[in-house]
């Protein structure tokens, strides 16, 4: 009877029961406080890997008072720790102002480890378009 | 799957509006009523509450529910979801609002 090697090597981790999942907010909205549009915290026994992410934003209509508009994208780790991973800032009157960041293979987060997106806009009057993508893939650890 | 919860937060800096779950996507939000739409996992949420979610439907972030969220299933989704991500019942409570 032929026996298998014990030594072999893990499936890497897009095998090892993979499940694709993206967290998207994309809307023409009003000046709002600061807004968590989207989070994903990773399962027990699973783990994730941050295979592209998306942050952008544009004026749509003018505001009456001009403030800052903002739209990001951070994670926070297992030591309550947050750290940006994209980030955009404006503070434009002219309309189809924008700005915008794409990153790819940005990187792993543990069990526990989330990954959250935020904008908020302090003008008064008009409006922003904000666009907030992540795409993961959870695998067993 | 969408549902209409409670909001929470203040919208500053360090306390920004958000929804009291782990997971969750496409958040559109009425400040002044204190309630949001998302889009949740749903292996997130208990057969139970899927329930009553689909008992209630909702269609604006307005008008008030016919009947308040049960504490009991308050309860249990809060302790379906320290069993989904191992991280303690205090973590998160949800309302469906």
């Amino acid at each position: 009877m032929r026996v298998s090697s014990f030594a072999v090597a893990r499936p890497v981790y897009y095998d090892r029961n993979p499940a694709s999942v993206q967290s998207v907010y994309q809307a023409d909205i009003a000046p709002v406080g600061n807004t968590e549009r989207f989070t994903r915290t990773i399962a027990a026994g699973k783990s994730g890997y941050i295979e592209s992410l998306y942050c952008g934003a544009y004026r749509s209509s003018a505001a009456s008072v001009l403030g800052t508009v903002v739209a990001f994208i951070e994670t926070v780790t297992s030591d309550a720790t947050p750290a940006y991973k994209a980030y955009v800032i404006y503070q434009s009157a002219t309309l189809t102002t924008q700005t915008s960041q794409s990153l790819t293979s940005v990187g792993l987060l543990q069990a526990g480890d989330i990954i959250r997106g935020y904008q908020f806009d302090t003008s008064t009057g008009g409006t922003n378009s904000f666009f907030l993508n992540c795409k993961l893939t959870l695998f067993d650890k | 799957m969408i549902i209409r919860l409670q909001l929470i937060g203040s919208g500053t800096n360090t306390d920004a509006y958000r929804i009291d779950l782990p997971s969750y996507s496409g958040v559109i939000t009425n400040e002044t009523t204190g309630r949001a739409f998302a889009d949740i996992p749903v292996s997130d949420v208990p057969a139970d509450v899927q329930a009553f979610v689909a008992a209630y439907p909702t269609f604006d972030l307005v008008t008030p529910l016919p009947v308040p969220f049960p504490q009991s299933l308050a309860n249990a989704w809060a302790e379906h979801l320290a069993r989904q991500y191992d991280l303690g019942t205090a973590k998160w409570h949800p309302v469906v609002f």
